[in-house]
């Protein structure tokens, strides 16, 4: 990763009418980094490509791209920018091989180095088997890899993923995740939004979080994870203990050090912590001392989504 | 990369069902319906070929006899069917629409019709040609009786070089305006491929649409592609329909090939533009915008006697401008001044306003399409 700047967006507005999608959003990204947006549904994530890529309007703000402005006819600029669309975009009425041929098309002229190019394309997302195939043909997990394939043939410098992995098993999820990667370490910088924070966490280098088109907090996950009270997240079950002493206990956890918050909840203890070491150790020589009967313990990292909630006090998606 | 771009907009086009359906099957589908259902009627009236029609002498011409010797001669050859002679019964007959038309013999020769149609047409320029060649034809009747055969003969060969396509062959079908409505429909239906190509070149319309857009080939090329492509499966269409039922369904129109198929592209580009202008004027779903197109096809169609053959004749007599802008009205105006009377003028006038009116459809479209940037997508 270097210092050079590939995008930068300062005080973004759009307005949809009454609905301010994007408020004073801000952004850089640099060269060579896989760049997570991450949102729940709605946050104005497709919202804040489409502007970058000059297809929408916008109220306020400034956007450059390489440094230059985006312009609907920035057509050097355009050449180097691949584009993954949210929606499957494909035509249902050319094979898998004509689709990314005729997309790569927009992009390369000579013909040589275009069938080059769409067998690349075709072996990154192993559809070389499928070539022939109509994507009304294609499975939902082999119709996002043709989307992919379609924005990412030309070979450009500056990719855009817009939740490239929806609806596709966690088997082509993984296939897609490595396949961006590889495209980061030929090169490529990339611009990749979701709301699966386990990808988000698993791929990028830098994350911003948004919520309700602003962006909340940008940095490495470690550097998100520092930003949070939470710490691990410790679970024990409790296997035989007198209700009656059930506050006297959790009062005495809470002023173990460390400790951010204590609850009991069906048969389990759940400790978060700030931060620290020996964490658990204190917590079991507590419950040995006070002679509570335990079983099973679990110890969580903090995740993504504790950050999403403390920062904006909701959950980043339903669980699933 | 054009040949690309055309390429590929071509298969997008040509393998949709949907849109082929109504672009090729759902003419022929009709125009078979047509050939069956017409070819019944002709076979119950039959003797249409021949027209009735009276010769009334006043007796105040000096060659009378022989001007009625060669319609005699004419009706021996059974190109007429001379039904009266007596003035009365012809008046009468005229007006219950028994007899095409009366020819009156006094100082001039003149024809009385009741109503404008094809059969008048061919009758009004025998008749033209008559007195413009009377002179010879009197001559001839007078000195060389024997000779008359071959002047008909001549008169209508003359007439069908210059004005009468059909009359030579002697079948031109009675029902040719719904088959030049038909095309017209054919044309029209162009606007199914206008729209979809207005689909798939705004950002705000469809995903590829965004693909397109993001990627450095410019929109004009795009559009200008596209619209080629369309042109292309339209023509092969309408040449398609065209043929069809003139060989499959066996349908006269007469041997004009070459202003034939002008009309089908003039009318071509009409069609697809007339999508456009929709597709880019009307804020609605992709399916919304195709029920409005089909429909307003359709009513063109229907103003110009696809479904009733005598609307384009209602709507003549009342509301004439109607027909003057009416594409599917020209377009079928263009086929009928080609195929049944040699009306050059009206086909020059059917073909310039064609192009008028695809210019202002193709202007505004343009406008619209070069617009780069959405309020939303
Ligand atoms: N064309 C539009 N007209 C009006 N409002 C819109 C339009 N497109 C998006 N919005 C609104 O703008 C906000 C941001 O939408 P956007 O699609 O950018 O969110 P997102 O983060 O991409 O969500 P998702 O995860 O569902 O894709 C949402 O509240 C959405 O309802
Ligand atoms: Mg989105």
């Amino acid at each position: 990763m270097n210092n050079t700047s590939v995008i930068k967006v300062d005080n973004l507005v759009k307005r949809y009418k009454e609905l301010v999608a994007l408020d004073h959003f801000h952004l850089d990204i640099r060269e060579g980094e896989v760049f997570g947006l991450l949102g729940p549904n709605g946050s104005g994530k497709s919202t804040t490509i489409s502007c970058i890529l000059g297809l929408l309007k916008y109220d306020k703000g400034t956007i450059e791209v390489f440094g230059e402005e985006m312009k609907p006819s920035s057509y050097e600029l355009k050449r180097k920018i691949g584009v993954v669309p949210q929606n499957v975009a494909v035509f249902d009425e050319l094979t898998v091989y004509e689709n990314i041929d005729y997309f790569c098309g927009l992009y390369i002229n000579d013909k040589n180095t275009r069938k080059q190019y769409v067998e690349d394309a075709l072996k990154f997302v192993e559809l070389e088997d499928f070539r022939k195939f109509y994507p009304k043909k294609l499975s939902g997990g082999l119709l996002r890899r043709l989307n992919i394939a379609c924005g990412i043939a030309h070979k450009p410098k500056l990719i855009f993923m817009d939740e490239p992995t929806v609806a596709v098993d966690p088997q082509s999820r993984n296939k897609i995740l490595e396949g961006i990667q590889e495209l980061n370490r030929a090169g490529a910088t990339i611009v990749y939004t979701s709301h699966y924070m386990e990808e988000v966490e698993k791929i990028c280098t830098r994350i911003a979080i948004m919520d309700t088109g602003k962006n909340l907090a940008i940095g490495t996950t470690e550097e998100l994870k520092a930003m949070i009270k939470t710490g691990e997240t410790i679970q024990v079950e409790i296997l035989d203990f007198d209700e009656k002493i059930l506050e006297g206990i959790l009062e005495g956890i809470r002023k173990l050090s460390n400790v951010y918050k204590a609850e009991y909840d069906d048969r389990h203890l759940i400790v978060q912590y700030t931060k620290g070491q020996r964490n658990l150790v204190t917590l079991l020589d507590f419950l040995k001392e006070n002679e509570v009967a335990f079983g099973r313990v679990y110890s969580e990292l903090p995740t993504l989504n504790d950050v999403f909630l403390e920062i904006t006090g909701k959950e980043l998606r339903d669980k699933n | 990369m054009l040949w690309n771009l055309y390429r590929y907009r071509l298969k997008r086009l040509v393998v949709n069902r949907t849109l082929i359906f109504w672009a090729a099957i759902f003419p022929i589908i009709l125009g078979t319906f047509f050939g069956l259902c017409f070819s019944n009627i002709s076979e119950k009236t039959e003797g249409m070929e021949s027209m009735k029609i009276a010769v009334v002498d006043d007796g105040s011409n000096e060659y009378s006899e022989s001007v009625k010797s060669f319609f005699k001669t004419m009706e021996e050859q059974g190109y007429v069917d001379i039904v009266t002679e007596d003035k009365s019964v012809a008046e009468k007959k005229l007006i219950k629409n028994r007899i095409k038309g009366i020819i009156h013999i006094s100082d001039k020769i003149s024809l009385e019709i009741n109503e404008n149609g094809m059969y008048q047409t061919i009758l009004k320029s025998v008749i033209e040609s008559f007195v413009q060649g009377q002179d010879v034809i009197m001559d001839t009747v007078r000195r060389h009786p024997d000779k008359m055969n071959e002047v008909v003969k001549a008169l209508y060969s003359e007439t069908d070089y210059n004005k009468e396509k059909s009359i030579a062959k002697g079948n031109m079908d009675p029902f040719s305006n719904y088959y030049f409505a038909l095309f017209a429909m054919t044309c029209l239906f162009g606007a199914t491929f206008g729209m979809t190509n207005t689909m798939e070149i705004q950002a705000n319309q469809t995903d590829v649409a965004i693909r397109r857009n993001v990627s450095p080939t410019r929109k004009m090329t795009a559009v200008f592609t596209d619209f080629l492509a369309a042109m292309t499966v339209q023509m092969v269409v309408f040449v398609v329909v065209f043929f069809y039922m003139n060989i499959v369904m066996g349908i006269e129109f007469g041997d004009n090939y070459g202003y034939i198929m002008l009309a089908g592209l003039v009318g071509n580009m009409t069609g697809i533009s007339y999508g456009y202008f929709i597709g880019v004027l009307v804020k609605a779903g992709e399916n919304i915008k195709n029920g409005i197109v089909s429909a307003t096809v359709l009513f063109m169609c229907f103003m110009s006697g696809l479904m009733i053959g005598d609307m384009k004749k209602l709507v003549e007599a009342n509301v004439p401008i109607i027909n003057r802008i009416n594409p599917a009205a020209l377009i079928s105006d263009a086929f009928y001044s080609i195929c049944v009377v040699d009306g050059m003028s009206t086909y020059v006038r059917a073909i310039v306003t064609l192009l008028i009116l695809t210019v202002i459809f193709g202007t505004i479209s343009v406008v619209m399409l070069r617009r780069e940037k959405y309020a939303d997508i």
